[in-house]
């Protein structure tokens, strides 16, 4: 598993990439926190995630409940069909803003 | 490939056995040509099931193993997870409701209901020593005739 975090114009653009399972959820969710509590305004690039069980869908969702308690943004994008299929079943794409790619994360309407 | 392959590997009954599952997961489906699509599955269905047993089905301080045993036969992948821990039927716990507006969604129950709806078939059995389950994915058209 990575994480990366950047900026992009008023963004923090958070990059999770390669396997996130039950073993390393946790340090997953604790980063999650961290940037949850000082970032207003996330974009998560998923692009590069390449599997996501139970535990790290978990993680988002804490997130996502910390941002919306702070009146703030949260979107993903990049998510590949096999993880889009976890997020259906899970149903998460009725909760997080989920778009194609970077550019149309960005400009979404608030 | 092997037609009617199979494979069964022990792994000590913790979290830290998951990337050795997975790894042991993408060879079987390798060598048995399952499809990514159904391999994915497989990998994520498995690695919920064996961090359930991890989770809930120890407690005793001891030193557990998890015996996971792959077989593909007649276009389908059947996979039986074997535990010693106490009994524990997943298929009993409640599962999350994935319609709950966010501020009722809780993390638990996510993985069995992942497990349920990935997979084709599951199946629990009480043994005398410990806990058995059986799950089945089918294979598509394209899969089956190879």
């Amino acid at each position: 598993m990575t994480i990366r975090e950047s900026k992009t114009d008023s963004f923090a653009l958070l990059g999770i990439g390669g396997r996130v399972d039950s073993l390393n959820a946790e340090t997953l969710k604790g980063r999650l926190q961290e940037i949850g509590q000082r970032e207003a305004r996330i974009l998560v690039d998923c692009t590069a995630l390449e599997y996501i069980g139970s535990a790290g869908l978990g993680a988002l969702l804490v997130l996502l409940k910390l941002v919306r308690k702070q009146g703030g943004t949260l979107r993903l994008f990049g998510l590949s069909p096999h993880i889009a299929e976890v997020f259906a079943i899970a149903g998460f794409d009725k909760l997080f803003a989920i778009f194609p790619d970077l550019e149309s994360a960005r400009q979404a309407a608030t | 490939m092997n037609p009617g392959g199979n494979m069964e590997a022990r792994f000590p009954g913790t979290l830290e056995s998951l990337p050795l599952l997975h790894d042991a997961v993408a060879r079987f489906c390798g060598g048995q040509a399952v499809r990514p699509d159904a391999a994915f599955k497989i990998d994520l269905a498995l690695e919920e099931v064996f961090s359930n047993i991890v989770r809930h089905g120890y407690g005793d301080g001891r030193p557990h193993e998890i015996t996971v045993r792959l077989e593909r036969r007649r276009g389908r992948v059947r996979i039986q997870v074997d535990d010693d821990g106490r009994p524990f039927d997943p298929l009993l716990a409640p599962e999350a409701d994935v319609a709950a507006p966010l501020d009722e969604r809780r993390p638990g129950g996510l993985g069995i209901h992942l497990v349920r709806r990935l997979l084709d078939q599951i199946r629990y059995q009480r043994r005398p020593d410990g806990n058995r389950l059986i799950l089945v994915k089918r294979l598509g058209a394209e899969e089956r005739s190879t």
